[in-house]
């Protein structure tokens, strides 16, 4: 096998020495066609894409996202004093927008003869119900003989209960106090509302349709002397692509100027900096070339790994370049790069396809996030580990010839190596670190400590200001189920309640159809039963007593009004109002929403919520869940389950790639240290700083199992090369492995200032990881083999 | 012997006539305005009540109200219980009344009374008064029922609030909520409460 690769080598050497300029071409040649490939990578940043293709929630979500939508949509906003300019404004730019085919709908003018028709006859059921329970409370309070039997024992109100008061509130205030077009309360601000025809995902489309709409809009603004501003999901998405793409931008550049400084001063020189990172960034062209075709488009935690494998793949480059400058002070170009590339180049290569193999684990894991990095990291480490082979020794050569790579003199340093005492107090910390990590190193599962700083984006805050006034700020739909027909709807509804009577601790909540607007005849019956008891409550004299002049005036507008004596017919619903629960593509289906009583972007209660749903038993020809919160909670859920054994099956193929390398195990073991205190310091020092672990952070594990053995494989062998001599391994190898670790570091260390909390974190659990892990292979593990040594 | 006789006649008459005389005097209104100063005697004696003025306080109330006839109008509409449970319900229910009331008449003491109307139809009547709290006047119906031929407090309407209705309507919302037990939970729970007080 050595042969082989020599044999290699050596011709690759030989060519690349004797007609360079060929060796070059042929690179170029590979490097041209797959740099134009890289035009094709692209990056989704929804998490549905960090599920795998047979996951429950993506098969429901590729089945029916053609019937369900994506609830996309965007709101344009208006301002301005004078109400006729803002009429005409918003006239214009309706108009001009409904000639944009990828919208499903324009909305400025609410239904008002049908809302004033109907009023409070539209309000679901269980508000009602709350209602009429709320002023029997009130009621009872004015009586002191009466005690409030309806009060539950000291209960906290559930998030949900809290959304439902905070959505009872405005639906009531908009039954009131109803305006002909959207606007705000002092009719200052009027919006737009125009939802997308299908769901679009693809960020490119999304923004084409928002460069369409702000050029009718600012002509509109531009015209009536108001201004105008766009709003709604669709416009959050781009704000979110342009947070990702800036914390990208600004991620690389942070780590390009860091790695390029620590090289500058390795190398004292500028050349040897262009031999390292040119044939770098060749072995990753040709990496992510591959990477649309055979991954797809980036996700929200593979994004960032051009930047990770820059700092990881260096290393290798470094090592080659050094050991080549120490080289040639002894012989010949050529025989200084067959010296370096025979002795070298193998731990090189050992350690890169250690990395490599390790980070391919990852890809047995059903979790995106995990499987895509483990194939994208050694996909690319592979083809780094070729380019060093193929490119970098024609680059040595080319810089050589032309006085650019300059020799570098033995220099004898004094280096640090810990005694037995200072060696047994790290172990001591060691083990301590571990133990603290086990008791306190937690899991966050809060998906708001996992998302974006908005305030990056200019107007963002007033935008959504605005956007309140006129429009109840959505809170969304945690999951949707599709039903063929009404009576299914009806039936599926009793099946949600009936999970939720039976099961105290269910966390299904408020549950919304088109039944909430045209109801049965029985339930519309019951409904006016219930209106009419709330209008036999609020004539009550005691109501005298309510001081709330908004309360005041909302019991004086139902006393007033009369019911309908029909309900709605669903033809009747406004499209308005029935978009949200007739499926898009004229299909029939109804849509069933369903959100949890509890917080849902805490991961437990979405976990929790969608096994809820799941274990209901529909019938068959009931669709779904989607949704977010149900693509969260699987998200979540594949990633504490695998995490684990994903990290453990990394960390046993590094073992097994490394006694395979040694057929040892006591050298085996002595390999395995640093990266083994490296990671148990990590863990307690995570712990400590208060850092929590996050589906976003967890793959930091295995990808440090990965990168952190190559500094013992080096340090080990090396140790054995020069006849167990700690002194002379730790003076030739503490630059070299340093700046190797170093340069990985560097690679996260621009994700420690992402926006997104998400990403930052992956950059903190790194930087602190590899650290830690350089600490372990240059400072603890010499104290280990010193003991070896003195034994020996 | 006929002096004896007519001794014992006078003294029977008088007996008679002042029986007719004290029944008499227990119209409606003096139910309610005689356990009105009591009760407003027991509590000026002390800011809080401690157990020998609960005592007292539940004598006096539970003289002149009868729990019985309004637990048991409650019971009587609330739907779908057995005749058991009613009876489990009315029982449970009445104890609630009589503990709570005592707290209540403890916590919300009212400065003085005015007297309005009486009504009187039969078996029942009615007495209108205005409770004084500070500057406030709080209408307060009482609503009386003659038992065992005495004027007995059946329900208190205050300012409008039926406590009769409203707890009705409690109970009717609970049913829909929970199951009969889960109503007796509720009671004792409140029963719980109401005595550590």
């Amino acid at each position: 096998m050595k042969k082989i690769y020599q044999k290699i080598i050596d011709y690759i050497i030989g060519i690349s020495v004797r007609k360079p300029w060929l060796m070059l071409g042929f690179v170029i040649l590979i490097t041209v066609p797959a740099a134009y490939l890289l035009k094709d990578i692209k990056v989704d940043t929804n998490l549905i894409k960090l599920l795998p293709k047979h996951a429950k929630a993506a098969v429901a979500t590729r089945e029916l996202e053609e019937m369900v939508g994506d609830g996309g949509h965007f709101i344009v906003l208006f301002e301005g004093d004078n109400r006729e300019s803002l009429i005409k404004a918003v006239e214009y730019t309706a108009t001009e927008m409904k000639k944009i085919d990828e919208l499903q709908d324009v909305h400025y003018k609410w239904p008002t003869e049908f809302l004033q028709k109907y009023r409070y006859s539209l309000l679901p059921t269980e508000y009602l119900d709350k209602m009429y329970e709320q002023l029997i409370q009130w009621e009872a309070k004015v009586n002191p003989f009466v005690d409030n039997m309806l009060v539950e024992e000291k209960k906290e109100m559930t998030h949900g209960d809290k959304e439902d008061e905070q959505d009872l509130k405005i639906l009531i205030q908009q039954y009131q106090h109803m305006t002909e077009y959207h606007e705000s309360a002092d009719g200052k601000i009027f919006g737009i509302l125009a939802p997308t025809a299908k769901g679009v995902t693809n960020i490119g489309a999304i923004k084409k349709i928002k460069e369409q709409i702000k050029a009718i809009s600012d002509e509109a603004s531009k015209k009536y002397g108001v201004w105008s501003g766009i709003t709604g999901n669709h416009q959050n998405k781009l704000n979110e692509y342009d947070i990702i793409m800036f914390d990208l931008n600004q991620s690389s550049i942070i780590a390009g100027i860091l790695i390029i400084l620590v090289l500058l001063i390795s190398y004292r020189a500028i050349s040897p900096i262009f031999v390292t990172i040119l044939p770098l960034i060749i072995g990753l062209v040709w990496a992510f070339a591959l990477v649309p075709h055979y991954v797809g488009p980036l996700n929200l935690i593979t994004a960032f790994l051009l930047l990770i494998l820059f700092g990881m793949g260096i290393d290798y480059a470094i090592h080659i370049v050094k050991r080549f400058q120490l080289e040639s002070n002894k012989t010949s170009l050529e025989e200084a790069l067959r010296e370096t590339y025979h002795s070298t180049g193998v731990a090189v290569g050992l350690s890169g396809l250690t990395t490599g193999i390790s980070l391919s684990i990852l890809a047995l894991s059903d979790f995106r996030g995990f499987s895509e990095f483990g194939i994208i990291s050694a996909l690319a480490i592979f083809m780094v580990l070729m380019a060093m082979y193929l490119a970098l020794p024609v680059f040595i050569v080319l810089f050589a010839r032309f006085k650019g790579m300059h020799k570098m003199p033995m220099v004898r340093k004094r280096v640090f190596l810990p005694n037995k005492a200072a060696t047994a107090i790290i172990s001591v910390f060691v083990l301590a670190s571990m133990l603290y990590a086990a008791f306190n190193l937690t899991f966050d599962y809060n998906l708001a400590n996992m998302n974006f700083d908005n305030q990056k984006i200019v107007n963002v805050e007033e935008l959504k200001q605005k956007q309140g006034k006129v429009y109840s700020n959505s809170m969304g739909v945690a999951a949707i189920l599709l039903a063929p027909s009404v009576e299914e709807v009806d039936h599926l509804k009793q099946q949600l309640y009936d999970a939720k009577s039976k099961d105290s601790s269910s966390l299904i909540g408020r549950i919304r159809s088109i039944r909430d607007y045209a109801p049965s005849e029985a339930d519309f019956e019951e409904k006016l039963f219930l209106i009419e008891d709330i209008k036999d409550q609020v004539s009550g004299k005691w109501t005298q007593r309510i001081e709330d002049a908004d309360l005041k005036s909302m019991i004086a507008d139902f006393i007033a009004w009369e019911p309908p004596t029909a309900p709605p017919t669903i033809e009747e619903i406004p499209n308005i109002i029935k978009a949200n629960y007739v499926s898009r593509n004229g299909t029939g289906h109804f849509l069933v929403t369903v959100n949890p009583s509890e917080e849902r972007k805490d991961g437990r209660n979405a976990m929790a919520f969608t096994d809820d749903l799941y274990s209901v038993s529909m019938d068959k020809s009931v669709k779904g869940p989607i949704g977010e919160t149900v693509v969260f909670a699987e998200v979540l859920k594949l990633v504490t389950s695998e995490s684990w054994w994903i990290a453990l099956a990394t960390f046993a193929g590094v073992v097994i790639l490394i006694f395979l390398n040694n057929h040892s195990v006591k050298r085996t073991l002595v390999v395995l240290v640093p990266l083994v205190a490296g990671m148990m310091l990590t863990f307690g020092i995570f712990a400590l700083a208060g850092f929590k672990l996050t589906f976003f952070n967890m793959v930091v594990i295995p990808a440090l199992l990965g990168m952190g053995v190559d500094g013992g494989i080096h340090y080990v062998q090396r140790w054995f090369e020069v006849n167990r001599d700690t002194d002379a391994t730790q003076k030739e190898l503490f630059e070299p492995l340093s700046l190797a670790i170093v340069t990985t570091m560097l690679g996260y260390s621009g994700m420690m200032f992402a926006n997104h909390s998400g990403i930052s974190s992956i950059g903190n659990f790194a930087v602190i990881g590899l650290g830690l892990i350089w600490f372990a292979t240059l400072v603890f593990l010499p104290g280990i083999l010193k003991m070896f040594e003195r034994k020996n | 012997m006929e002096k004896l006789f007519s001794k014992i006649s006078t003294t029977l008459l008088l007996l008679a006539v002042l029986a007719i005389s004290a029944y008499a005097a227990d119209s409606p209104m003096d139910v309610v305005k005689k356990s009105n100063d009591k009760v407003s005697a027991i509590n000026a004696k002390s800011s809080k009540l401690d157990d020998k003025a609960k005592k007292q306080m539940l004598d006096v109330i539970g003289s002149v109200t009868s729990w019985s006839e309004i637990s048991g109008e409650v019971a009587s509409k609330l739907r779908g219980l057995t005749p058991q449970q009613q009876k489990e319900f009315k029982e449970k229910f009445e104890e609630l009344l009589r503990i709570s009331s005592v707290n209540k008449l403890g916590r919300y003491r009212a400065d003085g009374f005015e007297y309005v109307e009486e009504k009187i139809d039969g078996d029942k009547a009615t007495v209108k008064t205005l409770a004084l709290y500070k500057k406030e006047k709080v209408e307060l119906v009482y609503e009386l029922k003659k038992i065992a031929g005495k004027w007995m407090i059946v329900n208190y309407i205050v300012d409008g609030v039926d406590t009769i209705r409203n707890y009705q309507k409690q109970f009717s919302r609970l049913l829909k909520k929970k199951d009969f037990n889960g109503i007796i939970e509720v009671l004792d729970k409140n029963i719980q409460e109401s005595k550590s007080e």
